[in-house]
Parts: C-alpha cells; structure tokens; sequence
C-alpha cells in the first residue's frame, strides 16, 4: 500500500536570490490526525545537508544551491517518506507521514482505489515486509497475513490456504491475469517471484465478480505498482543471505518515469542449497530460481495510456530425497523413522531426483482509455507460458527423463468500461480465457493429467453507490466454459478417449460497508458462486508419489456451488488502538474432494490406496481476529489469532487439510538517532495448535503435536553519509524447536526447518 | 476522433473474443511405459531337479484387470536354489527387466521375508561391492508349514545400513519397485 500522503504546497518567495543561499522550510505533520511531528529527520540526500523538527513539527535549512533535490522525512514508528523538489527560490514544504503505518497496516482494511472495489476485505503486503521476508516464497510471504496459511511440500515449495480453501479453489493473479499453471497439485507452488513485484494482496471474502467463480476460497493478487513521475533513474540493489540453506539471493530494480514513457527492470537470482530441520540436513531441498520482469508505460495522450508488463520465471526445486517412495509399505517404514533415509551427513547445495524444473513466461498489454473524466475503458490481454516438468528417482538411468511434463498456453483478453456518475458507478465487462495444455511425449508414463483445452468466456456487471458513510456493490456475473479433453483410456492404454464438456456457471455477490465515523467500520459481504471442476478432478488417474495413493478423477462431476457470508469489524480506539474482527460462513454444495476408497488396489508394486474424487456438502466458518497498540512512542504490540472450522455434512465427519488454530503476538521497540533512521526490533512467539478435527481412516498418520516458536527481527533504515540503506536480520525458529506442521506434506517423513537466520541489505539509489 | 479510434478497437476486440478458435485438443501420444514391471516368475529347483514356480503377473498395468497369482506346494526338509525374473509383457517381445537390474545391481536388492512357513533363504549373488543381489537365492525348507513369502525390490536401498545385506529390510529405504507376497504352503 502506497497512499499518496505527500501533498507539496510549494510557497513562492519573490525574490530570487544569489547561488547556494536558499532556504527551505516546512511542517511535518502526522496523516491520521493533523498532528505536529516532533523530532522528524528531514535530509537532502544529494547534499547531505539535514535538520531536525522542532516541537510544532517545523523545520529549516539554508544554504541550499538551487536545483532538483530529494529530500527524505522520517519519524519514529512512521513510513519515511521522499519528495523530490526543484528549488529556484525560497521554498516551502509539508509532508504529512503516516504515523505507526505498519500497526495500521496490519489492521486497516486497504484504502480506495478507483479499480478495486471498496467492499471486499482486502490485505496488502508492503513493499517494505516483501524486502523484510526476502528469501521467502509468495506463499509462505501471503501467511504473515491472518487467516491464511501456506500449504507445503517441504521448503520453498508452497500454495496459499485462504480461510481453509486452496488449489483449485484460490486464484492466484499475476499481473490481473489468472496465473495460468499448473495449479490442481498440492506439491505446485505458484510460479511467480515475490521480489519482482511491489503489490502483493490477499483478498478473503472473495467477491468472485472480477476473478471468476474458481475463486470461492479467495485471491491471491501479486501486481507492479504504477511507477512514480521521477525523471532520474532510481531503484535499489539488495542482497539476501539465509544461514538455513545457505542461500545467496541478489535482487535489483531500476526504474525512471518521464512524461511519456515510464519504465521499470527488476531482476532476481535466488541460490539456496540443502536447508536443515533442527537434527539433520533435509537432503535435496535445494532451489535454484531467476526471475526477470519489465514494466512499461506509455501516455499516448491525456487521455490514453498503454502499459505492458513482460515477465520471466525460472525454478529448479529439489524434493526432500527420503520423501520419495514407492508404496504403502515404504510410507510406513518412512513415518516410523525419527530421521528420513537418504539423510547426507554434509550440506550441499545439488540439486538431484526428485525435483521440479518450472519456467513461467507472461506478457501483457493494457490500454486504458478516458473517455471523459467519468467514462474509461480498459483493455487487456495476455499471454503466458507455463513449462513444468517433474523427475522422479527412476530405474535405468531415466532420471533425467521428467515422469511429468506439461506445457500450457494461456491466452487472455479482457475488456471493461467503467462509468462513475456522483452516486453510481457501474463496471460491465467481458473476460475471455483460452488454455491450451499439452502433455509433452516420451516420458515413459501415462500422463496424470489428460490434453485439454478450455476456452470461457464470461461478462459481468458490478454497481457501486456510496451514499453518505455506506458504500454497496452488488454484480453478477456467468460463466460459460467449454472443456475439450484427449486422453489416454486408463483401461485399454492404445485407444484415445475424446470429450467435451460444457458449465454454464454464475456467480452474484453484493457487499456493504458501514463507516460511520473514523473510530469504527463494518463490512458485510454475501457471496454467491458456481465453479465448474477442473480437469484433474475430472481426468486425473494415476500413481500420485509422494503419498503412495491412486487417484481417480471422476467425469460425472457437477458444478460445486458455494455461498459465503463474511462481515468484518475495524474499531480505532483513539489512535492508540486497532481492533480488526472478521467471521466468515461458507457453504458449499457438492463440495469435490478425494475420498479414500475401502478396498485397496493390489499391483506388482504392493497395495496402493485408491482416492476417488466424490462430492459431498461441506461447510466451513472461522474466525481471523487482530489487535494492535501503541503503548508509547517506543513501544507497540500486535496480537493475532485464526481459526478455522470445516465440516464434511453428508458424512457427518471433518475436512482434511485445514489449517491448525494459530495465535501470534508480536511486541516491538523503536529506536531512531543520527545514523539509525526508523529502527525497530521485534520478538514474536507464536503458538500453534494440534489438529484435532481429524479421524484417524482420514490420513496415515495422526497430524503432529502444537509446537511453539519465537520469531525476531531487527530492522533499520541507515544513512551513512549520502546513501541511503535498509537493513533487516530476521531469525526464525529462534529456540531451533524440532516441531512437524499438519499443513506441510513432508511431516510424514521429516521435522520442519530448524532456526534460520536472514540478513538483507539493500542499497537505495 | 481518439475516443472512435478506441471504439473501433473495441469492436475489434469483442469479434475476436467470440469467433474464438476451436479447432481440436492434439491428442496425447501414446507412452511405452519401459519401466513398467507386468510379471514376476520365481523359480525355485530342488537337488533332483524339481521345479516350483511362483508367479504374479498383472499384464495390462495397475487397475483394468486383476493380477493373476500362482503358487506351488514345496517339499518339506528340502534345498533349493531360487532365481527371479522380472519381465514387461506388454511389450512384444516381452523386455526383461532382470538384465536392467543386473546392469545397475549395486542399486537394487530383492527381500525375502518369511513368516509362518518354515523357510530360510540365503542370498547367492553379489554386486561389484560385494553386497547381495537377490536374483540368486538358496531356499530351505523345514518342516511341514503354512505361512507366506514376501518378495520386496527395493531401488536405492542403503545397502551399507545394519542387517541390509543379511536380507533384513528395516533400515534399508528406497522406493519398492515389487512388493508381492506369496501363500506358501510346506508339506
């Protein structure tokens, strides 16, 4: 989130003086309540020269040449914030900081902005917590959020859980776009790096309207923000270290914004080798991951701007080595072990079988045209390229050769026209999306996952009105898909079974906002969707290593349809407390899920349990709640708590895989002098419980004990000189507790990582 | 003139998005599963020449069709020497296997492990590091006995590990490419 929180009044002086005797003076104020800010640092970085606010929040240096400056304003506990000012005469400023940004942050629902809809509860990362978790996957980054969680397959290898639901069921935009990947695997994390882009939200009561109507669990949105108006060319350099895995990541991001053209390069390389669970190294968790992205902006005229984004992704991810099995008989003498086989005695940084090579291509152009200042049009499309493949540790020298190997095209084009009149504002659009998926031959094995392709084609209406302190939407949407699959018959391999299948889906959402006074909102939301099963629910078939079972898709699949009712609560006790409450109830008809079949299927290779997919009624509430104070300019503490219930109502027993209850509470200390800008050292422990919503028929293994961790971090902003840095040291697991996640696939086989310490430094410039 | 050149793209854009092509999904090519094991025959021969087979085939792959087990009855207070072969007999001519894990022997070892039957078995083959094999096995019988014989192929088992290579299972890991277990029947 980037409010735009500086608003420059430059006060002109008339006479203009000699070279180097100007002056500039201003007000630093505090956003939230007016507030003169005391103590502010106010620095020009190209001079070096810098003064401190008095106790009305006013400042003053002279002996200023005239020229362009930058000049950098930072407070204790407050988003440092930089204007850049061209200085021919005296001149005057106010810069308005937004006052413990990162305690509202946490507990604030986003802020407005023309394309987003005001009434769904939305979390944003920021661009300071993604530099802070550098080295973190998306997915394990999108957990610091409450209410989510990251389902894993050991290091690095993570989807988001929202409110309990994830996979098919969570999209994941890049860029506007759905991520167009292979993302029905649990072991298949999303192909996109958290370091090339500066927004990352997390939306949870997912009105479906604008991302379709797979999104009935949420979305995850991962964008490059507009980039500023800044003639000169500014980025940063930053360098990642992590004890764990003793990995090594470099990230650069230059970007110069003029009058017509703007522009943006960032760039990646993440080398990261074994990472260790408290005991012992976790052999062939290894990652090696680039990532390059181009931002682009054209104003063609006043009215007219195109902007294109062109991305490239690249990862091969190593798969604990003593995960890998081949049968029932293997898992069980896998779980009883205290440490996996294949464990190394040394760290290394090799890669080996089992592993996942996944490259992600994206391009897309955007044309956004005002037609007037209440009528635009918006004009998207985009391809991406999706590669994945998987090898698995195989008999004659076939290692090398992927026992998986998909390639999907996705071609998306997508059209909306807004227009805002004083009270309504109406949004129609049309969203079409093509996916074209290819099993690339000579694998030696019968593919899990049928050719197909999918084309949809969905329009949707979406009305806003905001009357006084009550903001409401209400949309519809449909959704009409048709699915073509060619496949290998899993009964007869030499004859080709072809299909088509048509949904005719929809989704209606309608959502409120209450906001009577700054102290206290509500938001209601009432979402209505239909989501049409994918195609490994429909098609899968086959041996899933990693948890020795069949699995079987199942053609007569319905629709699932769900419906979720969502209100959240924001109370601001004085400026002093932030109380965020949110409850959630979803329900949902022919809920699709593997059931476990009771007869096993005996092979040469030993008895396999079978997983049908079958739908039942499911139904799913919880709570995510958060609290936040500032206990004096110092100090600040932030509590959270998720917990999230799910229920299998036609047999009357749980839902597999949902998150354990969690509760965190962070206490934070903030130091500012000369030299240390912005600093803040944090502690947080955080406790997670057991998962006790479980039979024992619905898993191999009873899930793990709760466990108890300590988290720190220390974060400063350094000046040294003229230049301008960050720093943050986070060390994770601080106690090295041995401690296994019920949502981390590798349990079964290992603990979880051991303590971690990450180092980043980045150089602004 | 701007907002009609932007309108006419517009239309543009919708006649392309509803004249969507659909020309057909290219069909999946259809993969020679070489690594697929079908049948397993397991010889064992007595000192008169004998032969007892055991066999597990399973020829159109896992699902479809049930596997197929034959077993025969063994002499009591006998020896015999055991040899196994593995073979993909949805090939024509069948592949076998056995050459395969001949070629990377120091990677494969074959368990048997016995349990109510009076039965030992001895390996009788060895890699280049002088770990067994179990392709060649001797097998003797005790007295009359019902019970079962289980036969593991294990890929990347640590052969090193305690009690690997006298034939014990427990600490050896690795993915089970065979795991079938035979009725056994001594009278």
């Amino acid at each position: 989130m980037r409010l735009l929180l500086v608003f420059i009044s430059l006060l002109s002086t008339v006479n203009i003086r000699a070279q180097c005797e100007l002056t500039i003076t201003g007000w630093v104020t505090d956003h939230h309540n007016d507030e003169s800010l005391e103590y502010a640092n106010v620095l020009i970085r190209e001079s070096g020269q810098g003064s401190t606010s008095d106790s009305t929040g006013y400042f003053e240096i002279g002996g200023i040449c005239p020229g362009e400056y930058h000049v950098t304003v930072s407070h204790i506990g407050c988003t440092p914030e930089e204007v850049l000012i061209r200085i021919s005469k005296d001149t005057s400023i106010t810069v308005y900081l937004e006052h413990h940004s990162e305690m509202i942050h946490e507990v604030i629902v986003e802020g407005k902005s023309s394309l987003n809809s005001h009434t769904e509860e939305k979390k944003e990362i920021s661009e300071v917590q993604i530099r802070q978790n550098t080295g973190l996957s998306l997915a394990e980054l999108s957990a610091t959020i409450s209410g989510v969680s990251s389902l894993k397959n050991g290091s690095g290898l993570a989807k988001p859980v929202i409110h309990g639901l994830y996979g098919n069921r969570v999209v994941v935009l890049n860029q506007g776009m759905q991520q167009a990947g292979q993302q029905w695997g649990n072991d298949h994390a999303p192909e996109i790096d958290p370091n090339s882009v500066n927004q990352i939200s997390v939306i949870k009561g997912a009105s479906a309207l604008r991302y379709g109507s797979s999104a009935i669990g949420g979305v995850l949105s991962v964008s490059s923000a507009a980039i500023p108006l800044e003639p000169h060319l500014h980025g940063h350099a930053r360098y990642a270290y992590q004890s764990n895995g003793r990995g090594h990541l470099i990230n650069t991001s230059i970007y110069q914004g003029k009058e017509k053209w703007k522009w943006r390069l960032n760039a990646t390389y993440n080398l990261r080798g074994d990472v260790s669970a408290p005991d012992y190294y976790l052999t062939n968790t290894g990652k090696d991951e680039k990532s390059i992205l181009l931002q682009l902006e054209h104003t063609l005229s006043a009215k007219t701007t195109v902007d294109g984004v062109f991305s490239y992704y690249d990862v091969n991810q190593g798969i604990l080595r003593g995960s890998h099995i081949g049968n029932l008989t293997d898992l069980n003498d896998a779980i009883i072990r205290d440490v996996p086989f294949y464990t190394a005695d040394s760290f290394s940084y090799s890669i080996n079988a089992p592993r996942q090579k996944v490259n992600h291509t994206l391009s897309k152009i955007n044309l956004l045209h005002f037609f007037n200042d209440n009528q635009y049009l918006r004009i998207n499309y985009g391809n991406q390229i999706n590669n994945r493949a998987e090898y698995d540790v195989r008999r004659g020298n076939r290692s090398d050769r992927p026992v998986l190997n998909l390639k999907m095209i996705a071609n998306n084009l997508d059209l909306s026209y807004h227009h805002e009149s004083d009270l309504h504002k109406w949004t129609i659009g049309l969203q079409n999306a093509h996916r074209d998926n290819t099993n690339n031959p000579g694998t030696g094995i019968i593919p899990l996952i049928p050719n197909y392709r999918m084309i949809q084609t969905s329009p949707y209406l979406i009305w806003e009105r905001e009357v006084a302190d009550v903001e409401i939407e209400a949309g519809i949407r449909s959704d009409i898909r048709r699915l073509q699959v060619a496949r290998i018959d899993p009964v007869d391999n030499d004859n080709i079974l072809r299909s088509v299948d048509h949904y005719y889906n929809y989704a209606a959402s309608l959502g409120a906002k209450y906001h009577p006074s700054h102290a206290y909102d509500i938001l209601l939301s009432m979402n209505l969707a239909k989501r049409a099963p994918e195609v490994n629910e429909l098609y899968s078939f086959g041996l899933h290593q990693g948890v020795a079972g069949i699995e079987e898709g199942n053609e007569n699949l319905n629709s699932e349809q769900s419906i979720k009712a969502l209100i959240t609560q924001h109370i601001d006790i004085k400026d002093k407390v932030w109380i965020e409450l949110s409850s959630y109830y979803q329900h949902i008809r022919d809920y699709i899920y593997l059931n476990p079949q009771s007869e096993p299927r005996l092979t040469i290779r030993g008895a396999f349990p079978v997983f049908k997919y079958e739908q039942t009624n499911a139904r799913i509430y919880g709570l995510d709640g958060s609290i936040a104070a500032s206990i004096s300019d110092r100090w600040s503490a932030h509590m959270g708590y998720a917990m999230v219930r799910g229920t299998d109502l036609t047999n009357d027993t749980y839902l597999v895989f949902m998150p354990q209850d969690n509760v965190n509470l962070s206490i934070k200390s903030y130091v500012s002098n000369d030299i240390i800008k912005n600093g803040s050292i944090a502690i947080t422990p955080s406790y997670h419980w057991r998962q006790n919503r479980l039979t024992t028929e619905q898993d191999f293994l009873v899930p793990p004990d709760g466990y108890f961790l300590i988290d720190m971090s220390v974060n400063t902003d350094l000046s040294i000189g003229k230049s301008n840095w960050n720093a943050s040291l986070t060390i994770s697991n601080l106690m090295n507790t041995s401690y296994r996640n019920y949502l981390n696939r590798l349990r079964y086989y290992a603990d979880d990582e051991g303590r971690n310490v990450r180092l980043v430094l980045q150089y602004n410039f | 003139m701007q907002n009609k050149f932007i309108l006419g793209i517009t239309w543009v854009v919708l006649l392309l998005s509803l004249a969507a092509c659909s020309d057909d999904v290219d069909d999946p090519e259809i993969e020679n599963e070489e690594e697929l094991i079908t049948s397993l025959y397991l010889t064992l021969t007595d000192q008169s020449g004998g032969a007892y087979a055991f066999t597990f085939y399973d020829l159109d792959g896992d699902g479809g069709d049930a596997p197929v087990m034959t077993t025969a009855p063994l002499p009591a207070n006998s020896t015999f020497t055991a040899s196994i072969e593995l073979l993909n007999e949805a090939e024509d001519p069948a592949e076998v296997i056995t050459e395969e894990i001949e070629e990377e022997d120091d990677e494969h070892q074959f368990f048997y492990i016995v349990s109510g039957a009076n039965l030992t078995v001895s390996y009788d083959d060895e890699d280049d590091n002088g770990n067994p094999i179990g392709i060649k096995t001797n097998m003797t019988s005790g007295d009359v006995s019902t019970g079962t014989l289980q036969v593991i192929l294990r890929h990347e088992p640590a052969k090193d590990a305690a009690g690997v290579s006298d034939g014990q299972i427990a600490n050896a890991g690795g993915e089970s490419d065979i795991e079938v277990s035979f009725p056994i029947v001594i009278q």
